[in-house]
């Protein structure tokens, strides 16, 4: 009879598992960090958006318009990539943190309502664009890549704020209300919804 | 944590090497004295050895490996040379007379039929109570003999493997090679300690006269045959030691083709050798049977796996990673590359520890480093081409 060393396999066994475990481990630790980064990220946006609100608060005459939209445009511009973040971190790595997320859409309702009201202050000519999807309609992410595609083009004249309507976030449930949205993949254009439009020179007309 | 088919697959799979890269790493360390452990005989023994030497087209080449037979440190009334010109259309045949002045010296000449048939026809021409088989492009080093006789320490022992090294190491493809020889020196020594030697190598390895007598000659359709015939020994269930300093230099190939052409004629022979001995994957086989064989077919399995996710995720990647921020290089780390990360840095350290055992060879870290990462990618693309070749059943050549 030949030898099987039983004992070797198991020891193996234990040690692999455990090497596992910790690299496992050390990848949610890593993945929890992330989160946490993200979340301070949102803080930060949110700070700066709660300075602005403050100074339009204080004196919305037109000489601070310059100040209004640079900012609007700084702040705006963190705002997408952290969106982007967080679809990333959705879509590929199927983290999915809902109380960010809600965070995250506050944030996107309060930067849309103050561009609405700087717009109507200051004549600016960008447009305001809102967009309501829902994650895995090939619909949504067809339109999601096209607006990606009209802000490329246009860039600060096309403000875009993406709402996920499948996740139960007041603010979202609002805005659909206030624009009479019902389906998704949707689109509100200066205040105008549409359910319609697919192209981006559809979309690019539409804007003012 | 992202939980789908493909990543479960994933984690699957980088268990699988972690385990097998843990379990030779807990041999070796279990058995560390054991490795490095001279084999020692009770009593003086000095068998009459032939050694067997098929050539084809070697003329440049075959005379290197018999002087080093001559002048190798073994009693010349106890050697016996034979050559076998397998039908060579060069001067091999008249370059090897040449040395048959000498008395235990003899070179036959047939007409040409494959190596395998040609090693049997010097078998059957020999007299020695231990056969030694060469490579005409081989030679051994002067105390390799001495060195290699104490491995049949008890009569269980029915062969003995060679440290072949590289004798050609001058461009980039030889040097890789050259690590490879030397890794596979040490990988061989491990499969010592659980009986699960698979091959004795062409170049150089010795077996007792009673393996061809009870179980046949070599395999004459077999285009691996020194694989086969350890298979074959291993069946019977005798057993076969490798040496680590009983060395032998053998020429690689020099080209990149040439490499490929070489291991995909070592993969063919190897999955038909694997199917032959299909049934050995069996406890009586020991650890042979329990671990070494399933994992290495298992490991060619995870080699396709690995491609065919690879393949999913080029076409399939939902979304690109945004652009520059604090979180964002963190944001592309996930459970499964800090694995990927444990097993990259075990499979350097091992490979380092490897060539600790063999301190004499000179060879650079950076080849090392070389070779680790360009194994990885190369030895997918043998097993890609290797199916490909057997997919359109192109037929086996030496």
């Amino acid at each position: 009879m030949r030898k099987i060393s039983l004992n070797l396999y198991f020891s193996a066994f234990i040690v692999s598992l455990i090497i596992f475990m910790l690299g496992i481990y050390a990848g949610i630790k890593i993945e929890q960090k992330t989160q946490d980064l993200l979340m301070q990220e949102l803080l930060g946006i949110e700070q700066r958006t709660a300075n602005l609100e403050l100074l339009f608060t204080l004196d919305d005459s037109k000489d601070f318009c310059p100040v209004f939209e640079d900012e609007l445009n700084s702040v705006d511009e963190k705002t997408m990539l952290l969106g982007k973040e967080l679809e990333y971190n959705e879509e590929v790595k199927k983290v999915k943190d809902v109380e960010l997320k809600r965070r995250y859409f506050v944030l996107e309702a309060e930067s849309y309502l103050l561009a609405l009201k700087i717009k109507k202050m200051c004549d600016a000519n960008y447009s305001l664009i809102l967009f309501f999807y829902k994650p895995d309609c090939p619909e949504c992410i067809d339109l999601g890549n096209t607006l990606t595609k009209v802000k490329e083009e246009k860039k600060d004249l096309a403000r875009i704020y993406s709402f996920d309507v499948s996740l139960e976030s007041k603010v979202v449930e609002a805005l659909l209300r206030k624009y009479g949205v019902v389906s998704a993949p949707s689109l509100v254009i200066d205040e105008t919804g549409f359910s319609n439009l697919k192209k981006k020179e559809e979309i690019i007309n539409e804007m003012k | 944590m992202d939980l789908s088919a493909i990543r479960i697959l994933e984690y699957a799979i980088f268990f699988l090497v972690l385990y097998v890269s843990v379990f030779y790493i807990l041999l070796s360390i279990s058995k560390r004295d054991e490795i490095l452990r001279n084999p020692r005989q009770k009593k003086e023994w000095v068998p009459k050895i032939s050694f067997i030497i098929p050539a084809y087209n070697e003329e440049k080449n075959i005379g290197k490996c018999m002087e080093s037979l001559i002048e190798a440190d073994y009693p010349d009334e106890k050697k016996e040379i034979i050559v076998i010109d397998d039908g060579s259309t060069d001067g091999t045949f008249e370059t090897a007379k040449q040395y048959e002045i000498r008395p235990f010296v003899k070179v036959y000449r047939k007409e040409n039929g494959g190596k395998a048939l040609a090693l049997n026809y010097g078998i059957d021409r020999s007299h020695g109570e231990i056969i030694t088989t060469l490579d005409s492009d081989s030679y051994i080093d002067k105390k390799a003999i001495k060195k290699m006789l104490p491995h049949f320490e008890d009569d269980s022992i029915y062969a003995v493997a060679s440290a072949v090294k590289v004798s050609n190491k001058d461009n980039f493809i030889e040097k890789l090679q050259e690590v490879e020889y030397v890794y596979t020196i040490f990988t061989r020594k491990m499969l010592v300690l659980i009986e699960s030697v698979y091959v004795t190598p062409g170049p150089f390895s010795m077996f007792r006269r009673v393996v061809f007598e009870k179980l046949g000659g070599f395999d004459p359709d077999n285009i691996l045959e020194d694989q086969e015939i350890a298979m074959r020994i291993q069946s019977n269930n005798y057993k076969i030691r490798s040496s680590m300093d009983a060395v032998a230099y053998t020429k690689v190939p020099a080209t990149f083709m040439g490499l490929i052409k070489q291991r995909i004629r070592w993969h063919r022979g190897g999955l038909r050798n694997a199917l032959k001995y299909l049934n050995m994957m069996h406890p009586r086989y020991g650890d042979f049977g329990v671990i070494v064989m399933p994992l290495s077919l298992l490991g060619v399995a995870a080699l396709f796996g690995v491609m065919l996710i690879s393949i999913y995720r080029f076409f399939y990647s939902p979304l690109e990673l945004p652009g520059i921020s604090i979180s964002n290089i963190l944001l592309g780390v996930t459970p499964i590359h800090i694995l990927g990360a444990i097993i990259l840095l075990i499979t350097f350290w091992w490979a380092f520890y490897c060539m600790g055992f063999l301190r004499e060879e000179e060879i650079k870290a950076t080849y090392i480093i070389a070779f680790v990462l360009s194994y990885t990618c190369l030895i997918t693309l043998f097993w890609i081409l290797t199916f490909a070749k057997e997919l359109t059943l192109s037929k086996l050549k030496w």
